[in-house]
């Protein structure tokens, strides 16, 4: 039980040093999202504006993957350490968790401003949650891949 | 806790029908407190051999004890347990977190054993007062010079307190000065009782370890004891 109190408390401190690093660019790509898609949403026809979205989503991703990719070497380090796997699975697990819940934050404290393009435009609100949640889909299950792979270079 | 390797063999598959091998019948004790290292070119399977000791790679025959503890035998979580416990590693490209400070990088092992940071503040100023590393522990790792990467490497190996301390190409690219540094660190660790294996090409080495096994095309040559 003691074991499992310091694990959870461990994995936190780790995640909020790395958190803190990242925070300035973290905050910067939310808000160039943020920037894109509401500034797009008062030119552009809704087939327009759905391509850009797929475009800005799809980049976002990619980002997402280079940086997956590039905790590989702090994975090989943790695991090399002793890590289990399911020290592993929660650690990354928990990065995005806290990418998603800082998203959250950030919309939040944005609120105002939200809902006052709401009512400019009810696509750019959905458009925003929709690309929220696809990109925390797409890079929950390539992080949990790129560990599997990782697991098998590991052990070969 | 004493390591046994009997006739350990590693394959490395190079295409579909060939393999390459690492390792060829490696038979070797550690005992506790000894202070060993294996010395050979690039190639000569020094690195496949202390992955093997450390559990972080499974002989392709053989067996490897760690204690009663046959190491195919064992779960993946014992093995995880072993090295987290009884294993300090220094690694050769010596692997840093980047977004973390010296401190928090020397510190990470204690996450990964569940031991409580605030716990080891005592033990963490020592050994920071003793390995000189004052004043660079509040840098990224990015700012390090060699000697220094090395120095913090093995102070993050040794915060768990292990038994073994595990060094691959510990004086790889480093100066006069900073290599006999670590020789010097190595020793003083040794007499406090520390079990000590490198895998070396610096054949100086060899003047500082009790035993030193020369590696040659996955098989050990030569031995030299004190």
């Amino acid at each position: 039980m003691k074991e499992r109190k310091y694990f959870f408390e461990n994995i936190l401190w780790l995640n909020y040093k790395r958190f803190k690093h990242q925070i300035i660019w973290r905050t910067l790509i939310f808000l160039i999202n943020l920037l894109f898609l509401f500034l797009w949403c008062f030119k552009l026809e809704m087939l327009v504006y759905t391509y850009v979205f797929f475009i800005l989503t799809f980049a976002n991703i990619l980002f997402l993957i280079t940086r997956i990719q590039s905790e590989k070497d702090s994975i090989i380090l943790l695991r090399s350490f002793g890590a289990s796997r399911f020290f592993i699975m929660v650690d990354h697990l928990s990065q995005i968790l806290m990418e998603i819940i800082f998203a959250a934050i950030i919309f939040i404290l944005f609120f105002p401003l939200l809902w006052f393009y709401f009512k400019v435009s009810f696509y750019s609100f959905v458009f925003l949650i929709i690309e929220i949640i696809i990109i925390s889909i797409v890079s929950l299950s390539y992080s949990f891949n790129t560990i599997k792979i990782l697991e098998k270079e590991f052990n070969p | 806790m004493d390591i046994r390797l009997i006739n350990i063999t590693k394959l490395y598959k190079s295409t579909q029908e060939n393999y390459i091998k690492s390792l060829d019948g490696i038979n070797i004790d550690i005992n506790y407190g000894s202070y060993i290292s294996f010395v050979g070119p690039s190639g000569s399977g020094k690195t496949t051999l202390l992955n093997i000791i450390t559990g972080n790679l499974k002989p392709s025959s053989g067996e490897v004890y760690w204690g009663k503890i046959a190491l195919t035998k064992a779960s993946d979580k014992k093995i995880s347990q072993i090295r987290r416990e009884k294993f300090g590693i220094v690694f050769q490209d010596v692997k840093f977190i980047p977004e973390l400070t010296v401190m928090d990088n020397i510190l990470l092992p204690l996450v990964i054993n569940y031991i409580p940071i605030a716990s080891k503040k005592q033990y963490f100023d020592n050994l920071i007062e003793s390995l000189k590393l004052g004043s660079i522990i509040k840098k990224l790792p990015s700012g390090l010079s060699g000697g220094e990467k090395k120095k913090v490497a093995i102070a993050r190996a040794l915060i768990t307190n292990p038994e073994i301390l595990i060094a691959d190409e510990p004086t790889a690219n480093l100066d006069d000065n900073s290599a006999r540094e670590i020789y010097h660190i190595f020793g003083n660790l040794n007499k406090l009782g520390l079990t000590i294996v490198v895998a070396t090409h610096d054949e100086r080495f060899g003047i500082y370890c009790r035993e030193t096994y020369f590696m040659k095309g996955g098989k050990i040559e030569g031995f030299k004891g004190k």
